[in-house]
């Protein structure tokens, strides 16, 4: 087996207008850095944080709360890197 | 485009209504106003891979095409403005969305240009559901880079007819008033629709300009792409798409034939319909247009049996005022004088006046408010049309008739109206036609029924065979499951020609067919014998039918509707007809069969 791992956290939107398009492309292209598996959204309804067109329907508006969870060998990287987006607002404000 | 190396597709007929007769072949121009919809069509397993390859190219060309935006917006507006088309560039690239697209395709055998719609449309739908109204937005961002890959796909779709600057035939779901008015008839050779009847706008401007066209093909701009070769049989009502060579130069050979005939056929021009036994049945024009009246003339016809108005009510931004309209009518009568111009007073549903009134749309507009009914309920509007063709009357050799009447008690509505209007221009000193020729037009089989009650109240009766078959037989002929039931032939359409006859010669009135029937070579003897006096067809059929006539004699006509009503089949009498057509003109039989 590989050092196959679940890491899950939750984020609160902090941006102005929450996640528009830009703030998810900023998504999809951290996202894509990685080999392992990460959602994102309201718990039990995630969608792919590699999919532009899935992270465009999320209910992702300022103060929402986003569940994240990344599965896979790099999955701690990952949401480092994730989380490094939320913490600066996207780089927004 | 991309797609021509990788589907060969086979050839599609498909039936509508002829509304203008003729032959063309050309390119597709698709004609659309902006967001409607997405051809649909199904597509066979083995075509799965070449519509996933049409998906790649589409996206490597979307790709590009946003690439070089972003870099102009960047260069223009700067990089913030510009990061929005990233987002748009990972579209592109969003493997789980082009999965579900390929995904999509394979199980539901369909274009990708639809599925795309489709897949889209869910994303779209779900953004709906989102409570905030800035991010709600985000629906702009997934219909913008979508609408842009489907249209890689599709090709390219003009939305204004002014667009259209080379030789092509013009299909769109319908055109409206405003599509034809930038169109140069010089270099579109044809029409189709989807949508649309003998009436509609597209079929009027289409058999003014004399080119062919086909209405009613419910989804043909879904079953083709721009740049497609068509071919338009406006004459059967038929479209072929992407024809192969064989049934092209079947057509070719059809087309120099028909042109040779054509041209001896002009030759009849001044020549009289008269059959070889010295029975004159004369034959007029139908037009809808003023600028129609020049064909009346070219094509040898006498005069103009049936003049429709309805252009004066769809052309306008606003409805035309009794000046407008007694200019019209007058201009018209001067330059077929000293022949006869039949105008029919408006033949439209409330739905289709462009301006003013609009009534709500029906489930059944053919069993609606249209014609008479809808100019007697609003008087005001019908006196002033009334009162045009009065004055215009005055001097001129001006008829009227009354369209869609079904009963007595309409006709006589309609008279007092009329003597109305003759009353008020007489105390306002305007001069009006004293004696003007009042008829009505038999299309509905209760009126057929009582022509003998409505026939001493007018001066004529014209026949509008179109419409007499459609409800009598109860059969409308642009639905394609009933269209063999639309029976010319049918024994109840004959017999109650033939009572319409009786009933008319009794009170001595004369009584002609403006329907389509009078311009078939095949049913016109058939008329004839039925003691039908004179005919009003299109201005370019009108030598053909002469020539028919010209070959006949008057007597054998007459044996033919007494053996036609005495038989049984409608299938029976078109083959009596045929067989009088192969004796005396086969080679018009020949060209049209």
């Amino acid at each position: 087996m590989t050092t196959e791992q679940t890491i899950v956290r939750e984020f609160k939107v902090e941006n102005k207008y929450g996640i528009h398009a830009r703030p998810a492309a900023l998504l999809v292209k951290v996202a894509g850095k990685f080999t392992c598996e990460i959602l994102i959204g309201k718990k039990g309804a995630e969608v792919s944080a590699k999919s532009i067109m899935g992270l465009l329907t999320i209910e992702g508006h300022q103060g929402a709360l986003l569940y994240v969870q990344t599965v896979g060998e790099d999955a701690e990287e990952a949401m480092a890197g994730i989380a490094d987006l939320f913490e600066n607002k996207f780089f927004e404000d | 485009m991309v797609d021509e190396k990788l589907e060969p597709l086979g050839e599609i007929v498909l039936q509508g209504l002829g509304v203008s007769p003729g032959v063309a072949v050309g390119e597709v121009v698709l004609f659309a106003h902006e967001g409607s919809s997405v051809p649909e069509r199904t597509i066979a397993e083995e075509d799965i891979p070449s519509e996933i390859s049409r998906f790649d190219e589409a996206l490597v060309q979307t790709r590009r095409q946003i690439s070089e935006i972003q870099r102009k917006v960047d260069s223009a507006l700067g990089k913030e403005h510009a990061g929005i088309f990233d987002a748009h560039l990972l579209v592109v690239d969003d493997r789980y969305f082009i999965d579900e697209v390929i995904r999509e395709v394979r199980e539901k055998k369909k274009n990708v240009e639809s599925i795309i719609h489709q897949v889209a449309g869910r994303y779209i739908a779900m953004l709906s559901n989102v409570e905030d109204d800035y991010l709600r937005e985000r629906a702009v961002d997934v219909r913008d880079v979508t609408r842009r890959i489907i249209k890689n796909l599709v090709g390219e779709v003009i939305d204004r007819m002014d667009q259209i600057d080379r030789p092509c035939i013009a299909v769109a779901q319908d055109f409206s008033p405003s599509d034809t008015a930038g169109m140069n008839p010089a270099i579109v050779h044809a029409f189709a629709t989807d949508q649309g009847s003998s009436t509609s706008h597209a079929a009027i401007m289409a058999r003014a300009l004399e080119v062919p066209a086909v209405v009613g093909l419910h989804d043909i701009t879904a079953q083709l792409s721009p740049g497609e070769t068509i071919l338009i049989d406006g004459t059967k009502g038929r479209v072929v798409i992407r024809p192969t060579s064989e049934r092209l130069l079947t057509y070719a050979q059809k087309a120099e034939e028909y042109k040779t005939i054509l041209c001896e056929l002009g030759t009849l021009k001044d020549k009289r319909p008269k059959t070889k036994d010295g029975h004159c049945v004369p034959i007029a024009a139908n037009i809808e247009l003023p600028c129609e009246v020049d064909r009346v003339q070219k094509y040898g016809a006498k005069g103009v049996g049936l003049f429709r108005t309805e252009f004066l009510f769809l052309n306008e931004d606003q409805l035309p005022d009794e000046e407008e309209q007694t200019r019209v009518y007058a201009e018209v009568a001067d330059q077929c004088a000293p022949a006869r111009v039949v105008i029919r007073t408006l033949d439209l549903g409330g739905d289709k006046l462009a301006a003013g009134i609009r009534t709500a749309p029906e489930l059944n507009p053919f069993l609606g408010w249209r014609a008479i009914r809808y100019c007697l309920a609003h008087p005001d509007f019908f006196k002033m049309q009334l009162r045009a063709v009065l004055r215009a009357g005055a001097g001129r050799n001006i008829s009227m008739m009354y369209p869609m009447i079904s009963c007595l008690s309409e006709v006589l509505k309609a008279n007092a109206l009329l003597e109305e209007c003759r009353n008020e221009l007489r105390e306002e000193g305007i001069a009006y036609a004293e004696t003007l020729s009042v008829g009505v037009m038999i299309e509905i089989p209760s009126a057929a029924l009582t022509a003998d009650l409505i026939a001493p109240h007018v001066d004529f009766f014209s026949i509008g065979t179109n419409d007499l078959i459609q409800y009598t037989l109860a059969v409308d002929r642009g639905n394609e499951n009933v269209a063999h039931l639309y029976l010319p032939t049918h024994a109840a359409v004959l017999k109650l020609i033939h009572q319409v006859v009786h009933a008319g010669h009794s009170c001595k009135i004369p009584v002609s067919v403006c329907g389509e029937m009078a311009a078939s070579p095949e049913l016109v003897p058939l008329l004839i014998g039925l003691g039908v006096d004179d005919l009003s067809i299109t201005p370019p059929s009108v030598p053909m039918i002469k020539d028919v006539i010209r070959n006949l004699k008057y007597s054998e006509c007459k044996s033919l509707a007494k053996e036609a009503l005495r038989s049984g089949t409608a299938e029976s009498i078109l083959e009596e007809c045929r067989a009088l057509l192969a004796k005396r003109s086969p080679e018009i039989l020949e060209l049209i069969s």
